[in-house]
């Protein structure tokens, strides 16, 4: 305890003996950490979302969207994805899951908020590696004989005080809710146009006959979704599909694979830019908030001659002189890194909420940036420590 | 315990740089005993800094044999060297060195700073050392605030604070005006009773007349002499 008193009166001293170099080294220092807390903050973002976004889509699965028409008539005049597309692929491929659906905004029954009224068979939650939270999903009975059944997100039941089991009125029919499924923690808000279980979606039959879908007779599809046993087994199934979608009378106009791959590889360029900003304004603040401490602490060594001499007089070994640089700039680091945080917490919320970039400081980031500040720390007052332990107390002693 | 606490014989330090060769100390000799004020006599430029940075254990000689409390130190470790400055020596500069942001009681406190004496009691052995170069009332004055004098006086007390066998005393009175200078050399020859021996580093013919055994550097081999 002794020791450490004495120790920390020591660092004291040392720092506030220059309180103005002392101050710019902390500031350079404090903005290189903040913007390695930004970037650190940046890739745990990054990392975050493309987890988010993998989990979305579902464990080795995979899409086909159909992009959204201009209008109906021109959509008319091109050969849109369609149930023949499903049962082709189901057929080329059967060794993965299959399935489609027909998605469209519908309001829900208190007029205020809307869901996403999923047309659909009974293969979706496996397809989409859904959790079923309650109840079943929607089997092939229900598809084969278009019952008024309904499966719905958990996202629904809280929005509209649904219960399982439950008869709910969905556009001009009264369906039962036999199961509820959950999306865990994927975002509510659906990514390149695919509906997932964590927003507000009701799962009905496509061969439920419901006003304001297309109804038992339209084979209209908005997405495939395929799933398989592992990302071999996914790709292979894309390679298949690619083939059988390649025939010129199978062939659907504009729509888009959305594979766990493409989903990451625009998140992968923003994340390289962003990094590559944020990591070379770090890079740069931290040499020089560095090398200004560097200074500090190599001035300071010439200036406290006599103080490190006197220490010698009484008994210190060169490392205690060398462990006393070290702890100020540690010390210095430290309170930069800290301050750093404190500074980054509020303007990467407010980043986070103003532009696109996702950023997290969750989990590692904190002690990443502690523990960089403390390298930092250690590797900059290194040759200040060391020419300062090796001062020959005779010569500091006559340094007056 | 020995009377003779530090034993120099034939002591030699060349100093060497690019340009020449310089034979500051040229087998000198000394003896310190305790209860007695020895004077390190001579000019500026004479050696005698140099002679007691080897007396103090802080450089060594290029030759020559240094007993200290009846150990040959020459055969010891950095470790060792540091562990007898800490426990059995004490040192006053010229200017001083005080720690500038610390008060004047902190400042004697520091010559606790490398033991394991526990804090409350260095403070408490501190404040009488400070008591006994008449200083309490300036006790927790910065140090930058005091006068030459009692600047010399706090340098003194940290010195005795930790009793040393040998207190090494480097030109203590070059900075100060006679009245101070005067105070410092009574607070020295307080040490003859307490068994200390001091070995005083001075170009002034009245304070040499007034130490008890006197080495002069301005021969060609110097030789220890009764005062």
């Amino acid at each position: 305890m002794t020791a450490a008193v004495r120790f920390l009166a020591d660092v004291r001293d040392g720092l506030r003996s220059r309180p103005g170099r002392t101050a710019i080294a902390f500031t350079g220092v404090a903005i290189g950490l903040f913007a390695l807390t930004l970037t650190v903050g940046v890739l745990r973002g990054f990392q975050e979302r493309a987890r988010r976004l993998t989990a979305e889509l579902g464990a080795h699965a995979a899409a086909l969207l159909q992009a959204p028409a201009a209008g109906d008539s021109e959509r008319a005049s091109e050969t849109p994805l369609a149930r023949r597309h499903l049962e082709a692929l189901r057929a080329a491929a059967p060794d993965a899951v299959w399935s489609g659906l027909d998605a469209r905004a519908a309001e829900g029954p208190d007029g205020r908020h809307s869901f996403w009224l999923v047309r659909t068979d009974e293969h979706l939650a496996r397809a989409r590696n859904w959790t079923l939270v309650d109840g079943r999903f929607l089997d092939a009975v229900d598809v084969r004989d278009g019952a008024a059944h309904a499966v719905a997100t958990e996202a629904a039941l809280r929005l509209f005080g649904w219960r399982p089991g439950d008869l709910v009125a969905i556009g001009d029919r009264i369906l039962r809710l036999v199961g509820t499924v959950s999306g865990g923690d994927a975002p509510s808000e659906p990514a390149a146009g695919i509906v997932g279980a964590s927003a507000p979606a009701v799962f009905v039959p496509w061969t439920t006959a419901l006003r304001g879908t297309g109804g038992p007779g339209s084979d209209r599809i908005d997405a495939l979704h395929l799933a398989a046993d592992s990302e071999a087994g996914l790709r292979r199934a894309i390679g298949i599909a690619q083939r059988v979608l390649a025939a010129p009378d199978l062939a659907p106009a504009d729509a888009t694979w959305v594979t766990p791959e493409s989903l990451l590889r625009g998140l992968r360029r923003w994340r390289t830019g962003v990094i590559w900003g944020t990591g070379l304004l770090a890079g740069l603040c931290l040499l020089l908030g560095g090398s200004s401490l560097m200074g500090l602490l190599l001035s300071d060594v010439r200036n406290r001659m006599p103080e490190i001499g006197l220490r010698l007089s009484l008994g210190a070994r060169p490392p205690d002189i060398a462990v006393l640089f070290l702890a100020e700039a540690v010390l210095v680091t430290a309170l930069a890194a800290a301050a750093a945080l404190l500074a980054a917490w509020p303007v990467l919320g407010m980043l986070s909420r103003q532009t696109a970039i996702p950023f997290d400081l969750r989990g590692l980031s904190v002690p990443v940036v502690l523990g960089a500040a403390l390298l930092l720390g250690a590797a900059f007052s290194y040759v200040p420590a060391r020419l300062a332990a090796r001062t020959s107390a005779s010569e500091a002693l006559r340094n007056d | 315990m020995s009377e003779v606490v530090l034993s120099l014989r034939g002591v030699s330090r060349t100093f060497r740089t690019a340009a020449r060769v310089v034979e500051v100390l040229k087998r000198v000799d000394l003896e310190a005993r305790r209860g007695r004020l020895l004077a390190v006599a001579g000019p500026s430029g004479c050696g005698k800094t140099t002679l007691l940075h080897i007396a103090a254990l802080l450089d060594a000689p290029d030759a020559g044999e240094r007993i200290f409390d009846g150990i040959d130190v020459s055969g010891l470790g950095g470790a060792d060297l540091a562990r007898l400055r800490r426990e059995r020596i004490g040192m006053v500069f010229q200017r001083f060195h005080l720690l500038p942001h610390r008060s004047a009681l902190e400042n004697v406190a520091f010559r606790f700073r490398y033991t394991t004496v526990p804090a409350r009691e260095a403070r408490e052995r501190a404040r009488e050392a400070l008591d006994s170069v008449g200083l309490s009332a300036v006790a927790h004055t910065p140090a930058r605030l005091l006068s030459g004098g009692e600047m010399q006086r706090v340098a003194v007390a940290r010195a005795l604070a930790l009793p040393p066998l040998l207190l090494l005393a480097d030109e203590p009175t070059g900075n100060l005006d006679a009245d101070a200078a005067r105070h410092v050399m009574d607070l020295l020859a307080g040490c003859r009773p307490r068994g200390i021996a001091v070995l005083v580093a001075t170009h002034n013919p009245r304070w040499v007349a007034e130490c008890d055994d006197i080495v002069r550097l301005d021969g060609p081999s110097p030789k220890q002499v009764p005062g």
